[in-house]
C-alpha cells in the first residue's frame, strides 16, 4: 500500500548521500575559514575545527555509519598539490565525498568517507 | 623444542587461575588465564593479530609502496597523477593480501617543495577497540608525500 512519496525516499537511510554531505561540509568550511586569509599560526586550529564540526553534523544525522573526515589546507604559492584516495569496501553501502574550496590565499580540500556498520 | 610449545599447565594456588608456560626463542613466557578459559596453543593468543589493525605492519607497507613507486624521482607535474594512483593501488593490494576482515581507505597527498605551508587533519567516528589508522610522512629533495591508511573492522 503506497501512502505517499515518503515510501520511496526512506530507502536512502542505508546508503551514503553524497550531495547532502557535500552541502554540509561546504557550510562547515565557510563557517570556519570563510573570509579569512592564510595564517600559519591559525591553520592548525582551522583544520581541527573543520573536521570536528563536519563530524558532529554527520553523526547528528543518526545514520548507521562509521565516518572518517580528512581536511587539507594549503597556502596558495604556486606549488603543485595532488591527492588521491582508494577504498577497499562494500560499494553498495559505503561512499565518499570530496569538497574543494578556495579563496584568494588558500586551498581547502575536505574528504568524508562513510563506511556502513 | 617446538616454537610456542605449551610446556606446562598448572594451577595458581593463591588466586583461582590456570598457569600456562610457553617456550619461544630461549624465553619462557608465563600466561595466567581464568580457570574457565580453554587454551591449547599460543595460536589462541596470536589470533588476535588476525583481527586487529597493526600500525607497524601497515606503516611498512606504506613505506615500501612509496619507495617503489617514487623513490628518488623529482617532482614532475605530468607524472604526479600516475604516482598518486600507483601508490594507493600498491598499498591496497598489499593490504588485501593481509587477508584481514577490514575495509580500508588509503589517502595520498603529494606536494612540491617550494615553501608553501600545508596542514592536514583527520577525525574519525568508529570503534576504538578494533579500528585504526596509520599516517606516514615521506620526503625526498623535491616533494613531500603524506599517506594515510584507515582500517575499519567488518
Amino acid at each position: 500500500m503506497l501512502t505517499g512519496m515518503e515510501e520511496y525516499t526512506s530507502g536512502d537511510d542505508g546508503n551514503f548521500n553524497t550531495d547532502e554531505t557535500s552541502v554540509l561540509v561546504k557550510e562547515c568550511i565557510e563557517g570556519v575559514i570563510g573570509g579569512t586569509d592564510y595564517n600559519h599560526n591559525k591553520v592548525n586550529q582551522w583544520t581541527a575545527n573543520i573536521v570536528e564540526h563536519s563530524l558532529t553534523h554527520l553523526v547528528k544525522q543518526g545514520r548507521p555509519f562509521k565516518y572518517i573526515v580528512n581536511c587539507t589546507i594549503m597556502q596558495k604559492s604556486g606549488a603543485g598539490l595532488h591527492t588521491a584516495s582508494s577504498c577497499y569496501w562494500d560499494t553498495t553501502t559505503d561512499g565518499s565525498c570530496t569538497v574543494r574550496w578556495e579563496n584568494r590565499t588558500m586551498y581547502c580540500v575536505v574528504s568524508v568517507f562513510a563506511v556502513a556498520m | 623444542m617446538v616454537p610456542f610449545q605449551n610446556v606446562f599447565v598448572g594451577e595458581d594456588l593463591i588466586c583461582p587461575r590456570r598457569v600456562h608456560l610457553f617456550y619461544f626463542e630461549d624465553n619462557f613466557i608465563v600466561i595466567l588465564v581464568p580457570v574457565s578459559a580453554t587454551l591449547a596453543t599460543m595460536d589462541d593468543f596470536l589470533s588476535e593479530d588476525k583481527t586487529t589493525f597493526i600500525v607497524e605492519e601497515v606503516s611498512k607497507i606504506i613505506k615500501d609502496s612509496v619507495e617503489t613507486v617514487i623513490g628518488e624521482n623529482s617532482y614532475k607535474h605530468g607524472r604526479v597523477n600516475q604516482w598518486t594512483t600507483s601508490v594507493v593501488e600498491q598499498c591496497l593490494i598489499q593490504l588485501s593480501k593481509l587477508d584481514k576482515p577490514f575495509k580500508f581507505i588509503v589517502n595520498c597527498i603529494i606536494m612540491q617543495k617550494n615553501g608553501a605551508g600545508l596542514q592536514t587533519a583527520s577525525t574519525c567516528f568508529w570503534d576504538n577497540a578494533t579500528d585504526g589508522s596509520c599516517t606516514v610522512r615521506w620526503e625526498n629533495d623535491t616533494m613531500y608525500v603524506i599517506i594515510s591508511i584507515f582500517g575499519l573492522a567488518i
